[in-house]
């Protein structure tokens, strides 16, 4: 007996759903897969290739609403036979959205909403969180209010939570896009010694493949709604590769003119001191850092380090206490991409949201196109949803440029467009300042780098001599 | 037997009793994951607005999303907002005997909103607007009267005499604002709530 | 210690020692009440900050008593006239003893609010209501959250200009706008709260909630004691042993045996938890830091 198989299943959205924009209208296609019960399989591809949607369906409860023929065998029965109960205690899906699944104030409740639902006993829903606080090293937080959790930990959470009802099955909707290397390790970590303990199966669609393919057993890969290679992870790479290759720095751009032309400072800091309380240690101590106009500053450094701190600076959000920030043009334009992009949105629909910011339809950049203009803002994808802010951002026609971890999310189909946007905005002299995490990316568009660390910023070098010099932040050696 | 304040405990357990009978038939009623989601998104905003306007007395947006809730969402989740709003701001406003009686008196608002206005047809829509500024109005003279006869009773163990008049008298100019609170706010608010209200739950079938 | 006992003891507890005293029109069990009271807030909060909340009581007290012999004029002892009416007394002497009830109680209540955590709400409201729970437990969730989103959303629309040349007009549109962006933004992400909900099992079965609290040997006794006084002192009351009345003269109770057995009991009982929590706070505890 297969453990879950899917035979030619075909999947259409209902007509409210406005992202079902494929060509013949099917949001998944012949899609047949088999998997063994203890597999991890990693399902990969473009942004809508249908990778959520297949992990959706698989969880019948909350399956979108549309056509679907073709079936799914789980366990021997077809999903859409299995009660309520074994439903949601045997298939546990993780959202892609972290922050909105945490229904509790607390992390002891949270781990026990799932319990509390099936009605398990008091000694038993006891047992299991003490067992799962045990197992993925909670305790410290185990009181704590769920509001007060890092992204990284309220991820872990959640799969926490998810564990604590013993589902057979575990799909991971892009669990580790939105996290910082740092925690998308630490959650991977947790996942593999997770299954090396308990040998349960996992679906995972996520396009950050560099951290899943190693732990991965098979991985799939999906292009408009179709499965178009379903190998081992060495040999899928391949494909993916090559529906998705990697983004390279312009080289048409010579090495030259990238470092050594006229300088000329937009924003300065001088000796800026900044701390959250009177009696907490500094954030950002004595930073001094000049940012050029027309040049693309990349900002390194770990979570905490300020990155967030310095941009609500130069934003004016918050004042330096000591020290000053000098703007070489007075009323300097500043805008600021947050990494939650939504704080951008207002209007109800995509159209009216360029609208606001004075943008005409004849004005509207390229890659708008892709995005349907009468739909809300919120109906779009991720990505789209990074494409319309930098539409508004854009139109904004600023001075200074500051993006908070501008290709989270993305794949190398949008950091394209993102790549020639940037070069857009330098050539016309905007002086751009981003922190990232993402080295392949920054790598491809900056002109010059810094860590922050300590409060301090590293003397910003040219993008080739900073990744040629250092050790640790040089790019990874592909295979 | 002689116990000269027998007015307050009788109201108390009447107004409290009342309210833990409603709670539990409430719990008998199946409700839409979605619509619980809901309730509680509104209940946080009209918590969130007696915060904004935590510095002006009486001028509150609460009764307005409560009547809102109603109006969209219907009676019980009407009741659930304002009663539960009361009770939880009150964690930060202060708690008291009053307590029940602010969730009966915001929890009636929103269950009568619902009760007739959810699924009643106007002529035209300024038809339809002037019935609930109506409604929202006499609301607001009910919330404060209920409450004003409360703390009366409460303080003074009576309502007899030139004492309640007086009180309700000085309370004038805060039921006025309770009032013009509740119309303006349900003018101002029924637009954004009914479009985007609207919106989810014909997208999501609530 | 208090913040260890059962939601539902504390309920009682307090509801108990707070509410009987204001049966009566004693001043005597409402000064005790207000005392008894104003110890319970040094269970919990800093010296620094109760001295600092004192002016603002005083002032409520000062306007309680002094409002009702404005407009009640009977009692005997004419102390001076108002625009030609009397200002007695024993209104004055009423206003006052209503004061201190409805300060007393007010303190009690304040230390129940702070006892009353979220958890300890939600234990005592899943008894009645899984459905309210549910919700409550959410609105805890998404408060803090809101919040959060809502200074930073300010913030970046302030910067996208949405707030124009700040004049008043244009504030207000923009505070509309915000206000309807922030209201789609709530609804949209509470739909994905829903569905992590259901994917969670929620509506499958009959929930059960998860008791952080157990009711222990000490609930049962304090409950208990509770009962027990609020049986006393209401056969007491209702006897009329603490009958006072004010008007024309006031009456107050002679200082007989009953009534001084009964404040006694009062001062006991409602002392309780604040004594057992002072020893218990002072006692046993290890010197070395937690690592």
């Amino acid at each position: 007996m297969d453990f879950l198989k899917i035979n030619n299943l075909n999947f259409i959205y209902g007509t409210l759903n406005t992202s079902a924009k494929k060509t013949d209208g099917f949001a998944l296609k012949d899609i047949n897969l088999k998997i063994d019960e203890g597999d991890i399989v990693t399902l990969c591809g473009p942004t809508g290739c249908g990778k959520s949607t297949l992990l959706k369906l698989l969880k019948a409860e909350i399956a979108p609403a549309g056509d679907l023929s073709g079936e799914i065998i789980f366990c021997g029965k077809k999903l859409s036979e299995l009660t309520a109960k074994e439903q949601s205690k045997d298939i546990a899906l993780l959202f892609q959205n972290t922050e909105d699944q945490i229904v509790t104030d607390k992390v002891w409740h949270e781990l026990a909403f799932g319990l509390e639902n099936l009605g398990f006993s008091q000694a038993d829903m006891e047992n299991r969180i003490a067992e799962i606080i045990a197992f993925f090293r909670l305790e410290s937080i185990s009181k704590s209010d769920t509001g007060i959790l890092s992204g990284g930990q309220k991820q872990l959470l959640l799969l926490a939570t998810l564990l604590a009802m013993s589902p057979k099955l575990l799909l991971l909707d892009e669990p580790i896009s939105a996290l910082d290397p740092e925690n998308a390790e630490m959650f991977i970590s947790a996942l593999k010694r997770l299954h090396d303990q308990t040998g349960i199966t996992i679906i995972i669609a996520e396009h950050k493949i560099d951290y899943i393919a190693p732990i991965s057993d098979r991985m799939v890969v999906m292009d408009g709604g179709r499965i178009i290679c379903q190998d081992k992870p060495d040999e899928a790479i391949k494909e993916y590769r090559k529906l998705l290759p990697p983004i390279k720095r312009e080289a048409d751009y010579p090495k030259s003119s990238r470092g050594e032309s006229r300088r000329e400072a937009a924003l300065t800091l001088k000796n800026v001191y900044y701390r959250y309380e009177r009696n907490s240690g500094d954030v950002l101590e004595n930073l001094e850092a000049s940012f050029e106009k027309g040049k693309c500053h990349a900002i390194f450094g770990c979570n905490a380090a300020g990155k967030t701190t310095l941009f609500n600076l130069i934003s004016g959000f918050y004042k330096p206490q000591e020290g000053k920030i000098i703007f070489s043009k007075k009323k300097a334009k500043i805008a600021y991409l947050p990494q939650n992009v939504e704080l951008l949105f207002t209007a109800e629909t995509v159209e009216q949201e360029l609208a606001n910011v004075g943008l005409k339809r004849s004005d509207y950049p390229n890659y708008v196109n892709r995005l349907n203009l009468l739909s809300s803002p919120y109906d779009l994808s991720g990505g789209e949803k990074q494409l319309l802010a930098l539409a508004k951002i854009s139109a904004l026609n600023p001075d200074i440029l500051l993006m908070d971890e501008p290709s989270k999310g993305m794949d190398t189909n949008l950091e394209r467009i993102l790549q020639s946007e940037l070069k857009r905005f330098t050539e016309n002299g905007i002086c751009v300042v981003m922190s990232t995490h993402d080295l392949e990316f920054a790598y491809a568009v900056s002109d010059l780098c810094s860590i922050l660390s300590m409060g301090k910023l590293t003397g910003f070098k040219n993008t080739e001599e900073f990744f040629e010099t250092n050790k640790l932040y040089s790019l990874k050696r592909r295979p | 037997m002689i116990f000269e304040r027998y007015y307050i405990y009788i109201s108390l357990i009447l107004i409290a009793g009342s309210l833990a009978l409603v709670f539990a038939r409430l719990d008998k009623r199946r409700t839409g994951v979605r619509r619980i989601t809901l309730i509680a998104v509104m209940t946080a905003l009209s918590i969130a607005g007696r915060f904004i306007f935590a510095s002006l007395p009486a001028f509150k947006p609460v009764s307005a999303i409560v009547i809102l809730t109603g109006i969209y969402l219907g009676g019980e989740a009407g009741f659930l907002v304002g009663s539960l709003s009361a009770f939880l701001s009150n964690f930060y406003f202060g708690q008291g005997p009053w307590t029940p009686f602010q969730m009966a008196a915001l929890g009636i608002i929103g269950l009568f909103a619902g009760l007739f206005f959810q699924k009643r047809s106007f002529k035209s829509p300024i038809i339809r607007r002037i019935v609930i500024c109506i409604y929202a109005a006499v609301s607001g003279i009910f919330y404060s009267l209920f409450l004003d006869t409360w703390t009366m009773l409460w303080t003074y163990g009576s309502l007899n005499g030139p004492g309640y008049l007086a009180a309700c008298l000085a309370a004038i100019p805060y039921t006025a604002l309770y009032v013009a609170s509740n119309v303006l706010f349900f003018i101002l608010l029924d637009i954004p709530f009914g479009k985007r209200l609207g919106r989810i739950i014909s997208k999501y079938k609530i | 210690m208090i913040d260890r006992l059962h939601p539902l003891t504390i309920f009682i507890y307090f509801l108990t020692v707070s509410m009987l005293p204001a049966f009566s029109r004693n001043p005597i069990l409402h000064l005790l009440c207000l005392v008894t009271g104003f110890i319970m807030l040094f269970t919990w909060a800093q010296v620094k900050n109760i001295l600092k909340k004192i002016p603002f009581f005083l002032l409520f007290f000062l306007i309680i008593s002094l409002f009702n012999p404005f407009f009640y004029h009977n009692g005997d002892t004419v102390l001076f006239y108002v625009a030609g009416r009397r200002f007695s007394l024993e209104a004055l002497l009423f206003g006052a003893d209503s004061a201190l009830m409805v300060t007393g109680v007010g303190l009690w209540f304040i230390s129940l609010s702070h006892y009353m955590t979220s958890e300890k709400v939600l234990l005592l409201f899943g008894k009645l209501s899984a459905k309210a729970s549910t919700i409550i437990s959410l609105v805890m969730r998404i408060i803090p959250h809101y919040s959060r989103y809502i200074k930073s959303y300010r913030r970046h629309q302030r910067i996208l200009g949405l707030y124009g040349d700040g004049s008043f007009l244009e504030t207000v549109k923009a505070e509309g706008k915000i206000f309807a962006g922030f209201l789609t933004w709530s609804l949209e992400h509470s739909m994905t709260t829903a569905d992590s909900m259901t994917a969670r099992g929620y509506g499958v079965g009959k929930r059960k909630s998860f008791k952080i609290n157990r009711f222990r040997k000490i609930d049962f006794i304090v409950c208990f004691l509770s009962l027990c006084l609020a049986v006393f002192l209401g056969i007491v009351l209702g006897m009329g042993y603490f009958y006072t009345d004010y008007y024309p003269t006031v009456k107050m109770p002679a200082m007989s045996t009953v009534p001084t057995i009964s404040g006694a009991v009062y001062i006991t009982i409602s002392l309780l938890l604040t004594i057992n929590h002072f020893i218990k706070a002072n006692y046993g505890f290890s010197k070395d830091k937690q690592s």
